[in-house]
């Protein structure tokens, strides 16, 4: 690892919110001298929008964050309030798992976290502007002109860059409540000819809990048994909730559709697109004209807080048209509104200037994470935060990069899809951006990331001990799975489905039949009963999707296949004939790495990949010079 | 960014004398190749009359007719100019010399034109195979059967199947995430279902009518079959000798065989000579050419199995549509009562314009009488067939729904085959227009 002693410290992360933590976390703990740079040391680990973690997609990537070593599985564990885990009726490889989060605690977790930690440093400052030395981000300049220098900078500023409030016709230049924008950055941004949009997201007006008439409102309790979100984790800490669910009615919606000139967003005030997985409730009333009500979630937004999270109806509606709707809808009759709803707009740039270690092509030693690259939620930031401190450290200190590809995690579909393809609304995880979904499971995340970790020193010998440990037991339940068998004869006798044609069995293909599962099996093995039953559940994953996956690792074969056909650096897609302009602009702009990331790029046809192909086949000398 | 692909030109009519030759150039100096050598540029896709000019627009060389196709309204979506010169070899020998020293320009490899259309989006996968098709075609039902595919009739019909799948996709995929949201998954299994059934119907409907596509495409196989010496040779110089439909005799790839292909009624068919069938064979080589024989049999559309005074019915050994014939009609000898379908003598013509009739009905029947079919190739077939086996999967009882998405998915990658990639952006489009989601 290098020394870099002419410089005030090695990476500088600007940021403290969830991509921030995670990216100074991930710098120090490769051994870099990191610091953060936020507005607040108290707003470290702030949730800005709904108080909840995970989800369908998103528990997944908190998973992979957690086997990666990252804060955000722990710092939710110690801070949740109700688990859910998503899915539980359905296999497996779709099961989310979700919690209900206590903001107040989750920010001290996640301050004890960044406060403490080894080789980082925090500083409260305002960024203004950014050192540049022959081109390369050296150091950043602080509104008050101090100048701090260092190898890399990770650019995690949310929704602060250029953030402007919408509540009707009012607009407040904010980076989310009662907090100033970052302006200074978003000019300089715009000065580097990096290709910046803008992009909107909302919330919903915040409710005093006891005001709220829960009678008749339907409540949800959470899970007996929680599926904590980090394998560290082994108790509940906080004391656990419900939340309960309500409805919009026709006359709430007939106060919608009367006032609908005065929203922000359909006055035409807001020029950023929102997210169509999570439209206002304006959105909703015209776009789904038919539905006469929608659900409305009531989440508490701490066990000592009074705030609750009305989840369903975000808008940029003026106050009193949001006091009128709110008061029409079931239990909150005569509720308290504490802060009215605001939409927000804010600068994102087009992730397709970054490569796949989520560096600034065009801007050497400068890396963005979260909602800066175009993406929403807490856990897409914390993702990519992770991802580019690890790699700004990598830069700074000569280390290794840290490289996530679609076959190994849901991390590596997100940076895939947005170096390559862009977004055009904020990008939300889903499931089924996954392609390799049956492998990519929430249980699995540490089998399938942890060795990296290790191998990119980003991982404790604490987590190193219970990796190997768990790893152990599980090599230990397959190989007794694989060595005991039955003969029909003795299946029957012992109650296991019976297939008379005298094969003898391993009791790991009797365990890919429906309905059986290791404590079935326990009966006749009682053997089998030792291994945890969080690591038998992750066996009986595996046998349930044995035939699937066994295709989908033929896939992913030829899915890396391509991805090692390397392009050259310095190809000249004008010289290529028969290439589309349309094609061949697109290639020039991005200039993908891969034969495999091109193929991802919008447009690029497999007819123009064999072009490319044999360009390169035919010039063998210029890939040589590449 | 400089553009600096090269601007092709070819010859586009055959070669040859002929009353008229058609130059194209495409690319983006079309436009100069027109100015240089017309002194100007007639209006966009209207025929004009020019005065054509070489040596940089010097010396007069044509009268022609020249059209100007300004991109992305042309065949390959960059600028075209036809120029319809009279087709000498002189004049075209001297035009392309004059094109071919202008910079930027070179002469189009072959095909290149289309793979230019392929590339700018003017013209799909489905529509270059059925060029092709086209280009290759001889009698009117491989017309018919290839402009099925190059008008975009056969695109559609796929790109509804992908629309189709997308939309099954999309409901199995809204179930898995978005499980919270209120109306997503109640009605999403039966409709997956339903869909699912709907499709496998379809397809392999389609699946079968693929057969008729192929004899649309390759012709009518038919085989004469028989023992030695019963005029197998004989009959079919008879026929080949009877008209002038005759497209191409030529002998096959060995010497035992030998095709004759003919255009029968508008039905492109080929008819093999095979060597004699015995039950008991001589020498190896004869075992070879026995051999042949029976390989040819088993692709044979139609077999025509022939017996004569010399020698009786062979069993062929395959189950196609046969015609028993009995050949030598002019020989007075006992002929067997069993099943004889037609006398002929291909020594003096007796029975051959018969035969030849009864044959083109046959060929009308077994290629639906020349309507086109949607699988003409082996590979769309292909995909066709693993699209269903993925889809069947997907009906199978209690799968759980990421399997049966995932089923879903490898059909649709299957069809996708046939026009190109089904994306996630596309399930994504189609669960947000459909269901509202979002708490």
């Amino acid at each position: 690892m290098k020394q870099n002693p002419n410089t005030e410290f090695d990476v500088v992360v600007v940021g403290g919110g969830h991509a921030g933590c995670e990216a100074a976390s991930a710098a120090a703990r490769r051994g870099a001298r990191t610091a953060l740079v936020t507005h607040r040391k108290s707003t470290i680990g702030e949730m800005s929008c709904n108080p909840a973690m995970g989800g369908l997609g998103k528990g997944h990537l908190i998973r992979e964050i957690d086997a990666l070593d990252g804060l955000i599985a722990r710092a939710s564990d110690k801070a949740a309030i109700q688990y859910r885990l998503l899915n539980r009726s359905k296999g497996p490889a779709v099961r989310g798992p979700r919690a209900q989060i206590d903001r107040k605690l989750y920010r001290a977790a996640m301050q004890q976290e960044i406060l403490g930690h080894t080789n980082l440093s925090v500083i409260e400052a305002a960024v203004g502007a950014f050192m540049m030395k022959d081109g390369r981000v050296c150091g950043i300049v602080g509104e008050d002109g101090r100048e701090i220098s260092c190898l890399a900078v990770v650019l995690t500023t949310g929704t602060f860059l250029g953030g402007l409030i919408h509540i009707g016709e009012k607009k407040i230049p904010a980076g989310r409540a009662g907090e100033e924008p970052s302006n200074g950055l978003s000019r300089v941004l715009r000065g580097t000819g990096l290709q910046i949009g803008r992009l909107k997201t909302g919330t919903p007006p915040r409710l005093d809990a006891a005001t709220i008439n829960y009678d008749n409102l339907e409540e949800q309790a959470g899970d007996a048994h929680p599926f904590y979100f980090s394998t560290l984790t082994t108790h509940t800490h906080a004391p656990q909730v419900s939340c309960h669910i309500t409805h919009t009615n026709a006359a709430t919606h007939k106060i919608i559709s009367d006032n609908l000139h005065k929203s922000a967003m359909y006055a035409g005030f807001i020029e950023g697109t929102g997210p169509r997985y999570c439209p206002s409730i304006e959105d909703k009333v015209v776009k789904f004209a038919d539905r006469t009500s929608h659900q409305i979630f009531l989440e508490p937004e701490g066990i000592d807080d009074i705030t609750i999270y009305p989840n369903g109806i975000s808008t940029s509606l003026p106050e009193e048209v949001q006091d009128a709707y709110v008061h029409s809808i079931a239990g909150l009759e005569n509720v308290k509104i504490l802060q009215p709803g605001y939409a927000i707009e804010y600068d994102y740039v087009d992730p397709r200037e970054l490569d796949a270690s989520l560096a600034v092509k065009k801007l050497p030693g400068l890396f963005l994470a979260g909602q800066i690259n175009g993406t929403t939620g807490y856990e897409e930031a914390a993702a990519q935060g992770l991802v580019a401190g690890a790699n700004a450290a990598a830069r700074a200190c000569q280390l290794d990069e840290l490289r996530i590809d679609r076959s190994q995690g849901y991390i590596g579909v997100m940076i895939d899809d947005l170096v390559t393809r862009g977004v055009s609304e904020p990008y939300r995880m889903f499931t089924s951006r996954a392609e390799y979904r049956l492998l990519l499971r929430a249980d699995n995340a540490d089998q399938r990331l942890t060795p990296l970790a290790i191998e990119k020193g980003l991982c404790s010998q604490l987590r190193k001990q219970l990796f190997d440990a768990r790893t152990e037991q599980l090599t230990g339940l397959r190989d007794k799975l694989q060595t005991l068998v039955l003969s029909p004869h003795a299946a029957e006798a012992a109650g296991l489905p019976a297939n008379k044609d005298g094969k003898i069995r391993s009791a790991y293909e009797y365990l890919s039949y429906p309905d059986i599962d290791v404590a079935r099996l326990g009966l006749v093995w009682p053997e089998l009963l030792e291994t945890a039953s969080e690591l038998r559940e992750l066996v009986e994953a595996e046998a349930i999707y044995a035939t699937y996956v066994d295709r989908q690792k033929a896939e992913i074969e030829a899915f890396n296949q391509d991805a090692t056909i390397t392009i050259p650096e310095d190809i000249d897609y004008g010289l290529i004939s028969g290439l589309s302009n349309e094609v061949r602009q697109k290639l020039s702009e991005r200039r993908p790495e891969t034969i495999g990331h091109a193929a991802r790029i919008d447009g690029v046809t497999p007819g123009a990949l064999v072009l490319v192909i044999a360009h390169m086949r035919k010039y063998p000398a210029a890939r040589l010079a590449g | 960014m400089p553009d600096t692909v090269d601007t092709i030109y070819a010859l586009s009519s055959g070669g040859g004398k002929a009353g008229i030759a058609v130059v194209r150039v495409s690319g983006s100096l079309a436009r100069v190749a027109v100015q240089v050598s017309c002194g100007r540029l007639p209006a966009a896709r209207m025929a004009e009359r020019v005065s054509v000019k070489i040596s940089q627009g010097t010396v007069k060389l044509d009268e022609a007719i020249v059209l100007w196709f300004p991109g992305p309204h042309s065949f390959t979506g960059e600028d075209i100019a036809e120029f319809h010169l009279h087709g000498s070899l002189g004049i075209v020998r001297l035009f392309l010399g004059e094109l071919g020293s202008m910079d930027g320009f070179r002469p189009a490899e072959p095909g290149e034109f289309t793979r230019r259309a392929l590339s700018n989006g003017k013209i799909d996968l489905v529509g270059v195979e059925g060029l092709n098709d086209m280009l290759a075609a001889e009698t009117a039902t491989q017309v018919k059967q290839a402009l099925f595919h190059v008008d975009g009739r056969a695109s559609e019909i796929f790109h509804a199947w992908r629309d189709q799948l997308i939309e099954a996709s999309a409901l199995a995929e809204a179930c898995i995430d978005f499980t919270d949201e209120e109306g997503v998954a109640d009605a999403a299994l039966p409709q997956i279902r339903d869909s699912v059934l709907d499709l496998i119907k379809i397809m392999t409907e389609n699946l079968h009518d693929s057969e008729r596509g192929h004899l649309n495409r390759q012709g009518v196989r038919v085989v004469l079959a028989g023992s030695p010496n019963v005029g197998k040779s004989s009959l079919l110089n008879a026929i080949a000798a009877r008209d002038v439909a005759i497209v191409s005799s030529e002998a096959g790839t060995t010497r035992d065989i030998v095709e004759v292909s003919l255009d029968l009624g508008g039905v492109s068919m080929i008819i093999s000579d095979t060597a004699g069938l015995r039950d008991k064979v001589d020498s190896h080589v004869e075992q070879l050419g026995i051999d042949r024989t029976h390989q040819r049999l088993s692709y044979a559309d139609i077999v025509i199995s022939v017996a004569s005074p010399d020698a009786n019915w062979q069993n062929t050994g395959v189950d196609s549509p046969t015609l028993r014939i009995w050949n030598k009609a002019d020989i007075t000898a006992p002929k067997p009562t069993d099943s004889c379908e037609m006398e002929v003598s291909a020594l003096t013509g007796k029975g051959i314009e018969e035969l030849m009739t009864l044959l083109a009905s046959m060929a009308a029947e077994l290629s639906g009488d020349g309507e086109p079919a949607l699988l003409v190739r082996e590979r769309q077939v292909q995909a066709v067939k693993a699209a269903i086996s993925h889809l069947k999967n997907a009906l199978k009882a209690d799968l759980p729904i990421e399997l049966i998405a995932e089923d879903l998915r490898r059909a649709a990658r299957n069809v996708g085959k046939l026009i190109g990639e089904v994306g996630t952006e596309d399930l994504l489009d189609s669960i947000f227009s459909k269901f509202c989601i979002g708490k």
